[in-house]
């Protein structure tokens, strides 16, 4: 089974991150009011700004222009500005570890579209995107490791009984009432973290097994604590892995 | 010094990937309003709805988006908070982020409550621990509910 060539997970990278920042912007632009006069953000419009996002997020899923092009760089470079005004605009992340690796993504793209003038530039761009993509699995599983309430259940437990700040699945709730239930989830969420990184070593179905879980957990997440945009944020780092880690 | 909005722009280059690796402390903005007419109403979380049955929102979830943004803003003025030794009241009552978290409660007070402009309101940060008792950090003065020059 043949991996991805580097041409095609940049523009694989793009279309999905494209619809993440799409989605989001949307979303923004719906709840704006708490940006609008009286709103807890309120300062100056964001409306054209937001719209100009959802532009550019557009033309990212469409690619009309080929990923590695000055047109490419361009947009990216946009999109990237527009994020860092997005996030000073708000006075933090609007979705908190979404953002951060949104942000990761673009930085990472923008690196690679320049792969036309130098061919380096888009292993290092692809490489930074699956880098932060594997590392995040793994600090995040590492730091879960080092927390009893992920070993005995409470954490999740606590998290799906939670008044705040996630809304949960009113269905899901019903799996806090056994510990021990959330002690095997916790502790199969943990594996799955610790185990992730294994996409660099394992042979193209191992990796294609390994992300579908990934797939799979962000999913759930988003069904789950409404993390919608962590599908998106994560998964446009999935081309970068597939291609680099052959 | 970096201005602290432009701080959180430069984090972004500088990613942290724990995730919900501690629960013990969950910060809770609350409200209570004092009205001429019927009293002052008891402490309630401003936030409260927790729950839903909405499967769309897997893929389009600006409502609960919103609702994690609100909360994180309620998160970093605990921080704030919890980061200063030499808290100062009056100068957190002063802040841009005690601004924000009043024009957050105003905002949700106005499709909650419909009052006369006399009335005002009361907010405060809390910090719960399953069990161990609420803790208080911060209290704040009466504000007025309809905004001034409103």
């Amino acid at each position: 089974m043949n991996t991805l060539d580097l041409v095609d997970a940049a523009l694989w990278t793009q279309r999905l991150l494209g619809a993440g920042l799409f989605i989001q912007s949307a979303e923004l632009l719906k709840t704006r009011g708490i940006y609008e006069n009286g709103g807890a953000l309120e300062g100056n419009g964001v409306t054209p700004w937001l719209a100009l996002r959802l532009g550019l997020a557009g033309v990212l899923i469409v690619s009309p222009v080929a990923p590695l092009s000055w047109v490419a760089v361009i947009v990216n470079a946009l999109l990237l500005l527009n994020s860092i005004w997005l996030t000073v605009r708000s006075r933090g992340p609007v979705c908190g570890g979404s953002d951060s690796m949104f942000f990761q993504v673009q930085l990472g793209l923008l690196i690679a579209s320049c792969g036309f003038l130098e061919p380096t530039l888009i292993k290092l761009g692809l490489g930074w995107i699956m880098a932060q993509s594997v590392l995040s699995y793994l600090l995040a599983g590492v730091s879960k490791l080092r927390t009893s309430g992920w070993w005995n259940g409470r954490a999740l437990q606590s998290l799906l009984m939670s008044d705040g700040p996630y809304r949960v699945f009113t269905p899901a709730r019903k799996l806090a009432s056994s510990r021990p239930l959330c002690a095997v989830l916790g502790g199969g969420i943990m594996l799955f973290e610790l185990l992730l990184p294994a996409v660099l070593i394992l042979p193209t179905e191992g990796k294609l097994v390994l992300l579908a879980a990934g797939c799979a957990f962000h999913i759930a997440n988003a069904l789950v604590l409404g993390l919608n945009r962590f599908v998106w944020a994560w998964v446009a780092t999935y081309p970068a892995i597939l291609a680099m880690s052959r | 010094m970096i201005p602290g909005n432009w701080m959180f722009a430069l984090k972004l280059f500088l990613p942290s990937w724990n995730f919900f690796n501690d629960f013990a402390e969950v910060p809770r903005l609350e409200y209570c309003v004092i009205s001429e007419r019927t009293g002052t109403t008891d402490w309630k979380p401003l936030l409260t709805d927790h729950n839903t049955r909405d499967l769309g929102r897997v893929l389009f979830n600006p409502s609960g988006n919103l609702v994690l943004l609100e909360a994180s803003l309620v998160d970093r003025a605990v921080n704030e908070l919890s980061e200063d030794p030499s808290f100062d009241r009056n100068r957190f009552a002063k802040s841009e982020t005690h601004s924000t978290l009043e024009r957050l409660t105003r905002t949700r007070l106005a499709q909650l409550h419909s009052s006369p402009d006399s009335d005002r309101f009361r907010i405060r940060l809390v910090l719960l621990e399953p069990g161990a008792p609420d803790r208080i950090v911060f209290t704040s003065e009466e504000l007025p509910l309809v905004r001034p020059g409103k």
